[in-house]
């Protein structure tokens, strides 16, 4: 990961982090893109964000996720991640299964995250090789 | 022979037959798809009667963190509770509330299709109004449909436009329709309901 690459993640960050008056520690189940979170165990730092650098929408969307050790803030790199998504209040989630490509710097793409309903989604997150752990950032679609 | 034309219609006719989805017309679309053809749906049906889940609005307003329907998959991640894809253009819905039917434009590659569904009440076959419905699409699990702004109107009653739908590759697609989107789906008789079906694009 490149400082240059690396950029329009923070820029995105700093933007919402304006846009929603948040701080750098935005809780989850706010309304935007931009969510920062640890993971369950505590391992994992997330920071998910849409590459829009929008909210996410109704269907195909596009995240970047940002993973830091907890405990150093150095970035993870070599994970297995695996995502789904899904909506709690209607006990199913989509059809379609999300890649997710690493992009270095304890970077990954997820792509192909289709979201076909409005309403309160969870990406359910598990995380193995190096570090075993799960999350599940919630968010809203509209 | 090209005497009989402007020298700028050879350029307008060029233009008219291109398939760019730049924009204009929408590509030709000489043999569109359709459902694909199979025997008729009979999940809500049993011992020679019909199978009706009634609904409840009442059921419709239970909040997210009072429940988790999903179920565990091989992975131990959440698998999906809906039914399977259905063949034709009508069947009953998921979980027996709901009749539904439906017709398109013509289906082809890239053609912005727009779906008519109807959609009836098992209880008593009246029309289901205020529904919203709408469509989730996708050729298989690593493949959804493009986004294409869809929207849904409804008219007359229980009658539901739905689209532009983009099918940006042949094949035997998945179109499933869910109605009342506004309800949770934790309770067997909340009027969130769903219904599936293959669309086969050329």
């Amino acid at each position: 990961m490149t400082p240059s690459s690396r950029r329009p993640l923070g820029l995105a960050a700093l933007l919402f982090a304006a846009l929603l008056g948040c701080s750098s520690s935005a809780v989850q189940g706010g309304p935007g893109a931009d969510v920062t979170l640890t993971t369950d165990a505590g391992k994992l730092r997330l920071h998910l964000v849409t590459t829009t650098s929008e909210p996410p929408v109704r269907g195909v969307n596009t995240f970047m996720l940002d993973v830091t050790d907890a405990a150093s803030g150095s970035a993870r790199d070599a994970l297995s991640i695996s995502v789904v998504p899904w909506m709690p209040v209607m006990g199913h989630g989509a059809s379609v299964v999300p890649s997710v490509v690493a992009k270095g710097g304890g970077v990954y793409e997820i792509d192909e995250v289709d979201l076909p309903m409005p309403g309160q989604w969870q990406l359910r997150f598990s995380f193995a090789g190096p570090v075993s752990d799960g999350a599940e950032p919630t968010f809203d679609v509209q | 022979m090209l005497g009989f034309f402007p020298a700028g219609s050879v350029f307008l006719f060029a233009a008219a037959c291109s398939t760019s989805s730049t924009g204009g017309s929408p590509p030709s679309c000489p043999s569109p798809g359709g459902a694909v053809q199979g025997p008729p749906d009979t999940h809500c049906t049993a011992d020679g009667g019909p199978i009706v889940q009634p609904t409840r609005d009442a059921s419709c307003s239970l909040q997210a963190g009072t429940g988790d329907a999903g179920t565990s998959g091989a992975d131990g991640g959440p698998t999906s509770l809906y039914g399977p894809t259905r063949d034709n253009a009508e069947s009953d819905d998921d979980d027996c509330k709901y009749h539904v039917r439906w017709t398109a434009t013509p289906i082809c590659e890239n053609n912005g299709v727009t779906f008519t569904v109807v959609a009836t009440n098992k209880t008593d076959g009246s029309p289901l109004t205020g529904a919203g419905t709408l469509a989730e699409v996708y050729l298989n699990d690593s493949h959804p449909a493009p986004n294409s702004h869809q929207t849904t109107s409804e008219g007359p009653p229980g009658t539901y436009t739905v689209g532009p739908v983009l099918f940006d590759a042949p094949g035997k697609w998945t179109v499933r329709f869910h109605f009342r989107i506004e309800c949770a789906d934790l309770l067997p008789d909340s009027p969130h309901g769903h219904a599936a079906f293959y669309v086969e694009v050329p």
